[in-house]
């Protein structure tokens, strides 16, 4: 075995296959479905510390990948907590007689609230009908009959008086359009002015005289008259209210007994019970004219209908039929949707509002439970955010009309008295969202003070994927799936650790394994199989590439058909096959890259060719300056490094960020400054640092498939020379596809890791690097000693010319001094 | 009543005296509803009262306002100007009624006594309908007088009270004599235009005699088709109306007139709340 077979991994390196051994059942219809949480330990705590921990602030933060289950455990937790605890009072908002602007907030047992609303109803109606039947009475006829006679009779008297005053005085009254006028007669005839200039003087004074004091007295009698139908009318009005007072009394008093275990509501069927008084008229048909005119008859009035609307009761929650605490789960958290809102109506082009048009919110029907809400999507709301911290801060809800919060309307609106609120809010977001309301917002770490922290993998141990298949289990019973075979789920599992890219650990983001599980069971059905296995997995995958891969496939076309340059036989100096990733929606790829590296004499320094034309990024960047100090500490430790080099990613049209390639760039140089060829068969990845270590990298097995692809594609196919050479510490990284796997174990493929450039440097060119011997010299012919005769060879050309340009400027000076 | 005829009034002209009160306008509607119903003619009669024009040649006359409850002096130029306008106004009023019923209606327009005009516009009508300004300020203005001395003019007379209250269906007094028999057959010719419901009041000193004349009343409009309610009543004239009255609540109570001197008519005239039609 040559050293650099030594590199070379094994096919099971490649991929960490699960055995189906592990699994004691055949499929899982034998297993029991999953009741705990895998893999959640801190979560589980947090959880159950953040529901047992009733002080104010002890909300939660469900924080974690997506798909990662937090809103599948939370709610889990929840309902076996929820069930244990009271079913919490109903709400309602009611009429306030005192200030209609304020609506009062009456607080009942479950099921009360709607008892109560038909209850009133109930007693509006009941009193529209007792009450005119109490005025209809013969004894409230008489009562008012005799007001109003006394009134007529007072009517009579003082006009009685007026006008045998004014006969009294030989006057008498006149209506006029404008007023009452009073004129002179004799003999049953008003005098006219030739009569009346026909009178002695004295007698004419009397008659004006008495025209004025007649005057007075009209006024005077006028104003007895409204006073006297000013008190029939109050006469009446206290007969009205007696009498509405015992017609209601009965009623309101049975009701009253009803709720008088309930303060709040028996002082508000109090308050009901005295404005019917006050407004009886509003029962009385005969009292407001309400009927219509008879047919034909009398076609002009308009009646007006009363309004009983505020003796209704707006139940705005109801838990008549709540078991246990309530969860509510907020999709569309706006303002209103949150607290609630006050909604208005168009009336005669006017808008209005009153308190049956309040309108609860989640936390209204979360009150005394649970609420769970996405951060995000609350964030994202205008107000919601605010709405929400001032809720769980003054631990009420109340209910504001959302145009007086942006100062929109100044229309007349409610003020509905608050409700207190005991709820627990679970936010379920982001770990980057946590940690920048943590920072963001001071109110954030006070009202919520439970961080359960989700995890997205788990350690890939036999219980753990023991406990894989039960899940599995239990989604196929829930959704009604196939069984999965035992290899289906070993297939599933092996997935959960690419997902990952670790051979050790399994991902828990279980939406993606959800999805993965559906569409096996969609590849088994359309195979006319009664349960999933391996295959139909595998199908699901490579069905899901195939649907996403376009772009990647016509990027392999392109290098397959040499529009991209790619080498994958031969040898070349100074040229070096990269590997680079790339995304689209959420599927990524890898493929090759050619870099290309040249050096010359020069002041030390490697230019980064994507750097100068601003395609490279800070990481990149960061990878080719440790390149020039690896360079100079390694080989040209005493002196100067005397190298211009430059580096290029050869058809490289988009951004390039990421040290991935950093090895590759720096074998690239080697290759270029010893001129020893390097392998075109090998692709490259990994990181370096300044010692010349080869560090672990992202995105290893799309790297090396991608690779792969392209030499399977090329023409000839697999040579059986070719491969990836990656960092050893991404060994355990590696899951890699099948059919890659298969083609290292046929020998047509491989798959090197190293530990140092020195050993890439043996496995890409097949010639040893050479180590510094006892007098501290390379061996001749290695790789290493060339690159340091070389660079030897540049620091002494520029030592040379450095002189030559010193002497040059001495005779220049000398020639300058005579002219001083 | 089998056996005896019913003289039915023929309704083909109605008069209203309108002044522009609120009485005299309640009194429009109704006698324009009527004249709807009964495709009569309807003339409304505005009179410019003497009396006032001669008050306001007073060098010293002055009016008082209700509403201000101040006086002011008033001259006949300025008198007139007031009677005028006031006339315009009822016009106005008689002309949009008129409309909305789609009625031909005359305005006239004359100076003289009131009394006297009414009673003369009365002569050549088939009704007349007034306004009723009992226990108010206007009846110590004489204005009572005007209905008082058309309960003489011998014709049919529609009595209202400010804006009538609403009602339903129409309310016959029968009490055996003509004029009510009159009354009672005018009520039944307008319930079957209408559609609207009849009752008949069967009214006598005692309840058996009551009872008799309802039994004729029911014969009497079965005969005819026209379908009804007896009411019993029995005792004191004025008061069994008025009961009957408050309790039914009708859109028009009919009943009969026997002149000027009729005590029945003056003591319901006097109380009653609703419509009255009064039937010599």
């Amino acid at each position: 075995m040559s050293s650099v077979q030594s590199f070379a991994l094994s096919p099971e390196q490649l991929f960490r296959t699960c055995d189906v051994n592990l699994f004691d059942f055949e499929t899982t219809a034998s297993l029991p479905d999953l009741t705990e949480v895998i893999g959640q330990p801190r979560a589980v705590e947090a959880i159950r510390f953040g529901i047992g921990m009733r002080g104010q602030g002890y909300n939660m933060f469900a924080l974690g990948p997506s798909g990662a289950g937090k809103s599948t455990t939370i709610r889990q937790f929840l309902v076996q907590e929820a069930a244990r605890q009271p079913v919490p009072d109903d709400w309602c908002y009611v009429h306030n007689f005192k200030q209609p602007d304020k609506p009062r907030a009456l607080r009942l047992p479950a099921g009360m609230g709607t008892a109560l609303r038909k209850d009133m109803k109930q007693l509006i109606d009941d009193l529209k009908i007792r009450i005119p039947a109490a005025f209809e009475s013969e004894d409230y006829e008489a009562h008012k009959q005799e007001v109003e006679r006394q009134l007529r009779e007072t009517q009579e008297r003082i006009l009685a008086s007026l006008r045998r005053q004014a006969e009294a005085r030989g006057l008498t009254m006149l209506k006029t359009p404008s007023g009452i006028a009073f004129a002179p007669v004799a003999k049953g005839q008003i005098l006219n002015p030739e009569q009346f200039q026909q009178l002695p003087p004295e007698m004419r004074n009397k008659i004006e005289q008495d025209m004025a004091a007649m005057e007075a007295e009209l006024q005077a009698a006028v104003r007895d008259i409204r006073q006297a139908e000013k008190q029939a009318m109050e006469q009446v009005r206290q007969v009205n209210r007696q009498v509405a007072a015992v017609a209601v009394g009965q009623h309101i008093s049975e009701l009253r007994d009803k709720y008088a275990q309930w303060q709040q509501v028996a002082d508000y069927i109090d308050a009901v019970g005295e404005d019917v008084v006050e407004n009886v008229a509003d029962f009385q048909p005969a009292e407001r004219g309400e009927q219509p005119a008879p047919s034909g008859m009398l076609p002009f009035f308009v009646p007006h209908e009363p309004s009983f609307q505020r003796y209704e009761v707006n139940v705005i929650v109801d838990h008549a039929a709540t078991q246990g605490a309530p969860i509510v789960v907020e999709d569309n958290p706006i303002y209103q949707n949150l607290v609630g809102a006050i909604e208005y109506k168009a009336t005669m082009g006017a808008l209005v509002t009153d308190f049956t048009l309040i309108k609860p919110g989640a936390l209204h029907r979360a009150n005394g439970g649970y609420l769970i809400l996405d951060a995000l999507t609350v964030l994202q709301k205008p107000l919601a955010w605010e709405a929400l911290k001032r809720a769980l801060r003054t631990r009420q809800i109340t209910v504001e009309a959302l145009a007086r919060e942006y100062s929109l309307m100044t229309t007349a609106s409610l003020e509905p008295e608050p409700i207190p609120l005991d709820v627990k809010v679970v936010l379920l977001g982001e770990p980057m969202l946590y940690y920048a309301l943590q920072g963001a917002d001071p109110d954030f770490g006070e009202l919520f003070k439970v961080e359960v922290d989700f995890a997205g993998e788990v350690e890939r141990t036999p219980e753990n994927c023991a406990l894989y298949g039960r899940f599995v289990a239990t989604v196929t019973r829930r959704e009604g799936l196939r069984p999965f075979h035992r290899s289906g789920v070993a297939r599933v599992v092996e997935q959960a650790s690419r997902l990952l890219e670790n051979q050790d650990r399994l991902s828990i983001r279980f939406r993606t394994i959800v999805d993965l599980v559906r569409e096996a069971d969609y590849w088994a059905s359309q195979r006319g199989s009664t349960v999933v296995e391996a295959i139909d997995v595998q199908q699901a995958l490579d069905k899901g590439t195939f649907r996403a891969d376009r772009v990647r496939e016509r990027t392999l076309q392109e290098i397959v058909n040499g529009t991209m340059l790619i080498d994958v036989r031969g040898e070349k100096v100074g040229q070096i096959n990269g590997l680079s990733v790339s995304g689209l929606g959420g599927f990524s790829w890898g493929q090759p890259t050619r870099i290309t590296a040249r050096t010359r004499l020069g002041h030390g320094t490697v230019v980064d060719i994507e750097r100068e034309v601003a395609l490279g990024g800070p990481l990149h960047s960061k990878g080719v300056l440790i390149l020039s100090n690896f360079l100079a500490a390694r080989y040209t430790p005493e002196e100067p490094l005397s190298l211009s080099a430059s580096l290029v990613f050869e058809q490289s049209y988009g951004g390039v960020d990421g040290d991935s390639a950093s090895s590759a760039e720096l074998y690239a140089l080697l290759s270029d400054l010893s001129g020893v060829p390097i392998k075109q068969s090998i692709a490259v990845t990994g990181s370096i640092n300044q010692k010349g270590e080869v560090q672990p990298i992202g995105g290893v097995n799309e790297k090396i498939e991608g690779f792969f692809d392209v030499c399977r594609l090329m023409e000839g196919g697999l040579t059986g020379e070719q491969g990836v050479m990656i960092p050893r510490t991404n060994v355990r990284h590696l899951m890699l596809r099948p059919d890659v796997v298969e083609a290292v174990r046929a020998g047509k493929f491989h798959v090197w890791a190293v530990s140092t450039i020195d050993e890439g440097i043996e496995v890409l060119t097949g010639t040893p690097a050479g180590a510094r011997d006892e007098t501290g010299q390379f061996p001749e012919g290695t790789v290493n000693r060339r690159v340091e005769d070389r660079l030897r060879y540049l620091a002494e050309r520029a030592r040379q010319a450095g002189e030559k340009d010193k002497s040059a400027d001495k005779e220049q000076d000398s020639k300058k001094e005579p002219r001083m | 009543m089998n056996g005896i005829e019913v003289h039915v009034p023929s309704i083909r002209r109605i008069v209203v005296a309108l002044d522009g009160s609120e009485h005299s306008l309640a009194a429009l509607d109704a006698a324009a509803a009527l004249a709807a119903q009964l495709q009569s003619e309807l003339e409304a009669l505005f009179v410019e009262d003497d009396d006032l024009l001669r008050l306001a040649e007073l060098p010293f006359a002055r009016v008082t306002s209700l509403v201000l409850l101040e006086s002011r002096p008033v001259d006949r130029e300025r008198m007139e100007r007031q009677l005028r306008l006031q006339a315009e106004r009822v016009e106005r009023t008689l002309q949009r009624r008129a409309a909305a019923l789609g009625l031909h209606a005359t305005f006239r327009h004359v100076r003289g006594r009131v009394c006297d005009e009414v009673l003369a516009a009365a002569a050549g009508a088939d009704l007349l309908s007034l306004g009723k300004a009992g226990g108010t300020l206007l009846s110590a203005c004489g204005v009572g007088r005007t209905l008082q001395a058309a309960l003489g003019a011998g014709r049919p007379l529609l009595v209202l009270e400010n804006q009538p209250m609403g009602g339903e269906g129409f309310l016959a007094v029968y009490d055996g004599s003509a004029a009510d028999r009159r009354a009672m057959a005018l009520a039944a010719e307008l319930a079957e235009h209408t559609r609207g419901s009849l009752q008949v009041l069967a009214l006598a000193p005692t309840p058996g005699e009551a009872e008799h004349l309802g039994g004729e009343v029911e014969a009497w409009l079965e005969k005819q088709g026209i379908a009804s309610q007896i009411i019993y009543a029995w005792g004191d004239a004025a008061v069994a109306v008025l009961a009957a009255a408050r309790g039914e609540h009708p859109a028009l109570l009919l009943m009969g007139l026997a002149g000027d001197e009729d005590e029945r008519a003056t003591q319901v005239l006097a109380q009653l709340r609703c419509p009255l039609l009064l039937v010599p």
